[in-house]
């Protein structure tokens, strides 16, 4: 179809361009990678003059004198138009439109193929997509818009983490996060924190196994594909400067109770000035002395009350960033270029905390001969932190402060000697202000992203293509403690006996530095050949790696770090190894692997409307034993568009086109950190002693014959589109089992080790994507498009071992957490729970009304989401769009471990949920005195103590694991931006060159909605970060989270 | 022709590939990390964990035994004031003996491979058996045939704790035995921080284990020997010494727990705890006077702050900093005697009063000897007692002591009563309970697990009256107990979680923290 388009107005129009007088046009047409486009069309406006591109991409024509403007036009691109340059030569770079089943996208190696002959599941998002909400983290940009990725913010802070799960977890203990490639480099997940979000052109998202066979051991868990800008779009000199401030806030504080301030005594309720717990009086309004006599004799004395204006609740700081962006771009006879410059600067809502980012980019393409062409990235980046190392201290400290304190008050400790360690009220909890002072981590990270391929086509059935790709992480971190020494007064003080008043801070030092360096090269040969109805592409290639893919989980790299650390200052202030009262400790260590593979895919298209697509890969890895070091794998893929086949069903009024589509792959993953092949020793027990080495057996086995472990599925779906684009669908059913897992898995300590590595374990992964965009409206001056998707995930574990049936992803003290279990969801949580009788009714002891904890652990419910919604709003009033995005994620639960410690300080708002009096434990039960094993339901037997003889207790409240297991469902209003394009006539005749301007307004995250219970705090967050599968567990690691709101102003020149 | 040798050249080329291939990917070799070790680098390294162990035993034993107490102005003690074990308490005592006797096993797998390394053998058996001891008299029944056998069996099943007694004393003949055959190496003597190397400490030592086993057992179990070695019991405290020194994880371990870390930092927990009323009865007079060994052992001496256990008022004393144990002024200034002698100090793992007074016992039992030795015994038990905590930094008795002298003194200052005066006993009870109470008393913070187990078996030192505010000295038990036993204390800890996560088909069932006796419990 697309070539008798072509041919067909090719013979159109030269008649009447040669009989055309006036002017010459001409240029080149390309796509924003800068692959010219053979036979785009361009027409004069107005005029039925035209002409098509060659093999070139070039064009030449005449057109009249008063020709103004052309448009330029490609099935599978968006059409263009742009006004006659003086000269006449123009350089134009046209947009996929990803609308269309014939655009063409780039997908694993580079490689680049039609939407229409994808046999798999993939989302591409484009710059605008991504970037109207102004983010400073591509990741959190990318929430919400693609159906069966999983974004998560597990932290917050200056620079968050997030994890990039796609179709669910598979690896029990291996790393799950998607594969990232940037220009055709894989790069560590971390890189998307430091990637500046403006020098994006776009996001395929690869969902599954089977697109990113071609990337070897690493591709088994989705990737998503970025590409950066090259060159300019309309041919022109291009200049872009931006600025975006935003302010972030703490947004959704756990929920503390208002009512009760200091004391901690049982039955006799008292005030206990200095003390952290609030298991005290009720508040009355009357003055009370907090904290015991200063040094000089004074005491700070409150109305003891809840302090709204100067409490707790107003410890955090707004946080402030604010972003400078300029780019440049170009596009010219012979290639293009795009240069790219960030600055960005922020603070954080802990005070103090500090951050900044610089990047610098610069991208091109570059015709070096006739049949050669040059392609190159280069990108550096670099963060600086300057962060306390005490967050969850200062969390813990704050969210446990009672509530009559002035905490904002109380900033000033060098000065105030209220707010001084010496005289802080607190006996048990330091002044949260002093620890982010006194304990500062300062982080150094230096990206370089860099690649360069040549490509030469000789003929034009083949092209043969060399490529270097280059990713290096450079660190060094400094933690400092400067050393505080209490006066003699505060240690005599017979009340604070014990506490940290009377321990000295000694000041510690620690630094290190660490680098990883990846580097892959690799032989691409391509060729392509039509055989009637048929066409052929072939492609093999070969890649060696050193230090190959992620650095999520330290595999596969070229690594070394080293850090040493001092423990007690002599001077105050000076941070140096040589500054110590006692020897300084060293360590270092260093990672070497290396990998070497062949593969090759085999496509085979007939008519234009069925596809197929073989896929084979062979990887040698180094980490594995010789035998097992080769390992292959294929895959496949078919997609046909009956609305091109049929005639019938291609005739159906407004069904633009229907796909379906099928694959079916098989990817290794290399699980094994490189030496873990052989049991070590190591020094221990202080070892070594005067002159003497000892050594200890590790406390690993490991199974002989280590293999890399096999993820194999298939999925099957359909896109339909209909009305012109304004209905579109997608449908993916996927399963997946993922065997042979390299797991590290607990062992009994009677086997005198603790973990084994071995080849067990399987899980299977089922689910279903989906998703739809409906444009209503699409008129001159409105559009309105509505998208939704929606994700279902069934992660299961089918079995772990023979010996084993679970598996500890993440523990407290070994108990508590996040665990694989054969048969179950992947993960579940695990913890104590009360005991029960055999309805489910707690026990409770018959004289004091407690309940207690059952001495195993139970099954506390699925920690991955088995829901997940994303809702996309977009609406333009003529040059104002408004575009919001909002998610659903349900299913799930969450261990909140922070309310333990809101119990224990009687701070949360559950303590009051009996207004500290004696209460029935609700559903309960005792044993009947008379008859063992039967139970009488509990009406009357109150709890003995309803203060801090039950809340705070380890045996029946903080204990009981379940008690902070709550759903983790959540609404979020994830981002909402409006933004306004200012008239270009504004600009017209202006003499510095503005052509446009743009003005916009944004928020990120909004609005969560939580359900009643959990009291506590955003369950995406992770107290185990971004890179563990241990999910569903959070923790005084992560501040309260913050919304973003802020506003941006970008001149175009 | 030219066909051959396009296949020649195209041949070649593979084979080069194919080794320059296999070159590029041979880069697996550890840089990090040993794989590989010998006997002289594993036993030094082993005898030290052992004596390590030292540290969370006795903490176990002396929260029970009214050694230390929860001090005030810190809540949250759960388990420690109510005895309410769950399988996370004290877990690491299962964890850490079964890593001890791991790296012990090892020193013998490694030692196998040559006969001059016998020695070796013998030595890391005797400390396995030491350690499976204490992990039996914590546990009761425990995996031991199956065990410390890594791949070989991933969920050791457990062995009836009378069966493993049995075996235990067993391999201790066997490895007298050896060391009989054998003489010391140089590799031996610098290998051993324990006893540098001299073979008859080590028989002296396996036979006072034996002894232990045996007087433990209570009569339940058929030992295949009941003989003891000629060259008899400890005489001096089996003291481990590797060169503990004042850097950072090069500390007396007992040191760096109650005194100061190496920056000179005082751990929390060490303030948090303080003795009881009831233990302070045994020097203040209310039950014996002891003055000296009351400054030697705790700060300040008879000023020293108790509490009783589980009372968590607000006048509740609170802790001295660093510890309740320490003697001195801060991390620099200290007495170099006592309990904590200093950050070099000697960690031990056996003292010569505990000796004694085994024997003391076993002849009250006829095990050993007659009824008649044992007042001589429990004389010798209680003088090495005081020579133990007189002992300074480097082993020597610290400057202007006289351990003999104090005993005399002590007798004096308690003639008439036969706790101190053996000679005023007149019944072998009274002579087993004043044994057995000097035995406590020479435990304090030392071995706080010995006297537990020694109480579980004897029921001495003597409690009495109920667990309530009226009772402090009457009674170690805690006041807010939640035992269901008569006596209130629990009978044992709960095997850890993690059996229950990877070895639950072999835990014996039905373990309860308050029923469940060790099988040589009274």
């Amino acid at each position: 179809m697309r070539r008798f388009l072509t041919l067909f107005a090719v013979l159109m129009l030269f008649g009447v361009s040669a009989f055309s007088q006036g002017k010459t046009v001409s240029g080149t047409v390309s796509d924003k990678s800068g692959i010219p486009i053979i036979g785009a069309t361009i027409q004069v406006v107005g005029t039925n003059i035209g002409a098509t591109t060659n093999n070139e991409g070039y064009f030449s024509m005449n057109v009249p004198q008063a020709s103004s403007a052309i448009t330029v036009s490609n099935i599978g691109f968006v059409t263009q138009r742009i006004s006659i340059p003086s000269n006449g030569r123009v350089a134009l770079q046209l947009e996929t439109n990803t609308a269309s089943l014939d655009a063409v996208i780039v997908t694993a190696q580079g490689l680049k193929t039609s939407i229409k002959s994808q046999g798999v599941a993939q989302t591409h998002l484009t710059a605008d997509q991504l970037t109207n909400s102004h983010p400073t983290n591509i990741a959190s940009a990318l929430s919400g818009k693609v159906a069966g990725l999983q974004v998560s913010a597990v932290s917050s802070g200056v620079n968050p983490s997030y994890r990039l799960i796609l179709r669910g977890m598979r690896s029990l203990k291996g790393d799950n996060n998607a594969l990232v490639v940037l220009d055709n480099v894989i790069v560590p997940s971390s890189i998307l924190g430091n990637l500046n979000p403006a020098d994006i052109d776009n996001i395929t998202v690869l969902n599954g196994g089977n697109a990113a066979a071609l990337y070897g051991s690493d591709g088994s868990n989705g990737a998503l594909i970025i590409t950066t800008k090259k060159g300019s779009s309309d041919g022109k000199l291009n200049i872009n400067i931006s600025n975006t401030t935003s302010v972030e806030q703490v947004a959704n504080m756990p929920k503390m109770q208002k009512s009760f301030g200091s004391g901690t005594n049982t039955d006799i309720i008292s005030y206990t000035p200095y003390e952290n717990q609030q298991y005290g009086p009720r508040f009355d309004g009357s003055i009370r002395q907090i904290g015991l006599p200063i040094e000089d004799g004074s005491v700070l004395k409150v109305p003891y009350q809840w302090n709204d204006k100067y409490g707790k609740n107003q410890f955090w700081a707004d946080g402030l960033t604010n972003q400078t962006d300029i780019s440049i771009a170009n596009t010219y006879q012979n290639g293009s270029i795009f240069a790219s410059a960030q600055f960005l600067k922020a603070t954080g809502t802990v005070p103090g905390d500090k951050y900044n980012r610089a990047t610098v980019r610069l991208n091109g393409t570059q015709k070096l001969a006739s049949k050669l062409e040059m392609n190159y990235s280069t990108y550096y980046a670099q963060n600086r932190y300057d962060q306390t190392s005490a967050t969850s201290s200062i969390f813990n400290n704050v969210l446990n402060t009672p509530g009559q304190i002035p905490m904002t008050q109380l900033s000033g400790w060098k000065n105030d000697p209220f707010a001084n360690p010496n005289g802080f009220y607190n006996a048990y909890y330091e002044n949260p202000y002093f620890l982010a002072d006194n304990n500062r981590s300062l982080t150094r990270n230096d990206y370089f992203v860099g690649s360069l391929d040549f490509t030469y086509k000789p003929v034009k059935w083949f092209d043969i293509t060399y490529r270097m790709g280059f990713n290096t992480r450079n660190t060094s971190t400094d933690g400092t403690q400067d050393r505080f020494i209490y006066s003699d007064y505060t240690k005599s003080i017979p009340e604070q006996k014990g506490t940290y008043k009377v321990k000295d801070v000694l000041g510690t030092y620690a630094t290190g530095s660490s680098y990883t360096t990846n580097i892959v090269t690799s032989l691409l040969a391509h060729a392509q050949k039509r055989v009637n109805d048929f066409k052929f592409d072939l492609t093999g290639a070969g890649n060696l790696s050193q230090g190959p893919g992620k650095s999520n989980n330290g595999v596969g790299l070229t690594s070394a770090s080293s850090a040493a650390a001092i423990n007690g200052l002599v001077v105050p202030g000076l941070f140096n190894l040589g500054n110590s009262l006692n020897p300084p400790t060293a360590s270092n260590s260093k990672f070497l692997q290396r990998s070497v593979s062949l593969w090759g895919k085999f496509d085979v298209a007939y008519k234009n409307y069925l596809f197929a697509t073989i896929t084979g890969r062979n990887d040698w890895v180094s980490t594995l034993a010789p035998e097992n070091r080769s390992f292959f794998y294929p895959s496949a893929q078919i997609s046909f568009v009956p609305t091109d086949a049929f005639a019938v069903l291609g005739n159906i009024r407004n069904l633009d086109y229907f796909k379906v589509r099928g694959g079916w792959s098989k990817v290794g993953q290399v699980n094994i950190a490189p030496y873990s092949l052989d049991p070590t020793y190591g020094q221990s027990s202080g070892y070594p002693y005067s002159g003497q080495g000892g050594y200890s057996i590790g406390s690993q086995i490991v199974s002989p014959g280590l293999k890399p472990e096999i993820t194999q599925g298939y999925e099957g779906g359909f896109d339909v589109s209909a009305y012109k684009n304004r209905i579109r669908a997608a449908f993916t059913y996927y399963s997946t089992t993922t065997k042979n897992q390299t797991l590290s898995t607990g062992v009994s300590s009677a086997t005198g080790f603790t973990s084994y590595l071995l080849n067990v374990g399987e899980t299977s992964s089922k689910g279903i994507e989906a998703s739809l965009t409906v444009t209503p409206i699409r008129t001159d001056n409105w559009f309105i498009s509505i998208g939704a998707n929606y994700a279902y995930y069934d992660n299961k574990v089918v079995a772990i071992s023979a010996d084993i049936d679970k598996l500890a992803l993440a523990t407290y003290g070994g108990t508590t957490g996040s665990y694989a279990i054969a048969g179950q969801q992947f993960p579940v949580l695990m913890g104590t729970t009360h005991k029960r009788d055999s309805l489910g009714r707690i026990i409770v002891n018959p004289i004091t009304g407690y309940p207690s904890a059952t001495p195993g652990l139970s099954i506390l419910g699925r920690a991955g989401a088995k829901d997940e919604l994303g809702l996309n709003l977009e609406v333009t009033y003529k040059r104002l769009t408004l575009a919001a995005t909002a998610a659903y994620r349900g299913g799930a639960v969450i261990y909140n471990r922070l309310g333990t410690t809101f119990d224990f300080s009687g701070a949360g708002i559950n303590t009051v949920a009996y207004d500290r009096d004696r209460f029935v434990i609700p559903n309960s039960v005792y044993e009947d005195a008379n008859e063992k094993g039967k139970y009488i339901e509990n009406k009357s037997i109150t709890i003995r103590e309803g203060g801090s003889a039950y809340w705070p207790q380890a045996t029946f409240r903080t204990g009981i694991d379940e008690n902070y297991v709550t759903s983790a469902d959540f609404w979020k209003l994830r981002e909402i931006s409006l933004t306004y394009d200012l008239p270009a006539t504004w600009f017209k005749n202006g003499k510095i060159g503005l052509k446009g301007a743009t003005i916009s307004a944004q928020g990120r995250n909004l609005l969560i909605l939580l359900p009643k219970t959990n009291v506590y705090t955003d369950p995406e967050y992770s107290a185990t970060g971004s890179s563990s599968n241990a999910i569903g567990l959070t923790d005084l690691g992560q501040t309260p989270p913050s919304r973003y709101i802020g506003g941006t102003i970008t001149l175009k020149f | 022709m030219k066909k051959i040798q396009l296949y020649l050249f195209i041949g070649l080329l593979t084979m080069l590939s194919a080794t320059s291939c296999k070159k590029f990917l041979d880069v697996n070799k550890n840089p990090n990390d040993p794989i590989s070790a010998t006997p002289e680098l594993m036993l030094p390294q082993s005898i030290v964990r052992t004596a390590s162990l030292m540290v969370g035993l006795n903490d176990y034993g002396a929260r029970l035994m009214g050694y230390e107490a929860n001090a005030g102005g810190v809540s949250g003690w759960g388990s420690f004031v109510s005895y309410n074990y769950t399988t996370g308490d004290f877990a690491s005592l299962f964890y850490n003996g079964f890593k001890a006797n791991e790296d012990l096993q090892e020193v013998i797998n490694l030692s196998r491979k040559d006969s001059t390394h016998n020695t070796f053998i013998a030595a890391a058996q005797i400390l396995k058996a030491f350690n499976f001891q204490s992990l039996v008299d914590v546990y009761n029944d425990i995996p031991y045939t199956d065990a410390l056998k890594g791949k070989g069996v991933l969920q050791p099943k457990y062995d009836k704790a009378e069966d493993i007694y049995k075996a235990l004393a067993d391999s201790l003949d066997v490895s007298m035995a050896i060391l009989s055959a054998n003489s010391t190496s140089s590799a031996f003597k610098s290998s051993d921080p324990l006893f540098k190397g001299d073979i008859n400490q080590w028989i002296r030592f396996a036979n006072t284990i034996k002894l232990r086993l045996i007087l433990r057992a209570n009569g339940k179990v058929q030992f295949s020997n009941t003989t003891f070695n000629s060259l008899g019991f400890l005489t001096t405290d089996a003291i481990v010494n590797p060169g503990y020194t004042k850097i950072d994880g090069k500390q007396n371990p007992t040191w760096t727990t109650w005194a100061y870390d190496a920056a000179g930092t005082p751990p929390t927990a060490a303030s948090q705890r303080i003795p009881t009323p009831y233990i302070l009865a045994f020097y203040n007079k209310t039950k014996i006077a002891d003055t000296k060994r009351a400054n030697l052992v705790f700060n300040k001496g008879l000023e020293v702050p108790t509490n009783q256990l589980g009372y968590q008022g607000d006048d509740a004393k609170k802790g001295p900093t660093p510890s309740a144990w320490f003697a001195g002024t801060d991390a620099k200034t200290y007495d170099n005697i006592g309990i904590l002698k200093g950050p070099d100090m000697g960690q031990p793992i056996m003292l010569a009063s505990e000796s004694y007074f085994l024997q003391a016992q076993a002849n009250l039992k006829g095990i050993l000897g007659s009824v008649n030795d044992a007042k001589a015994n429990f004389k010798a038990g209680v003088v090495a007692s005081f020579n133990y905590l007189e002992k300074d930094n480097t082993g020597a008795i610290h400057t202007g002591n006289n351990p003999q002298a104090d005993f005399d003194a002590y007798v004096a200052a308690n003639i008439d009563n036969y706790l101190v005066n053996i000679d005023v006993a007149t019944t072998n009870t009274e002579i087993l309970e004043a044994i057995v109470t000097q035995e406590y008393i020479a435990n304090n913070m030392i071995m706080g697990h010995q006297s537990w187990f020694e109480y579980l078996r004897t029921g001495y030192p003597m409690i009495s009256g109920a667990n309530n505010t009226s009772n402090k000295t009457g009674t170690f038990v805690s006041i807010t107990s939640e035992s269901t036993a008569p006596d209130k204390l629990p009978t044992r800890l709960l095997y850890p979680a993690n059996e229950y996560s990877y070895n639950e088909k072999s835990i014996p069932t039905g373990i309860n923290a308050f029923t469940s006796k060790i099988f040589w419990a009274k």
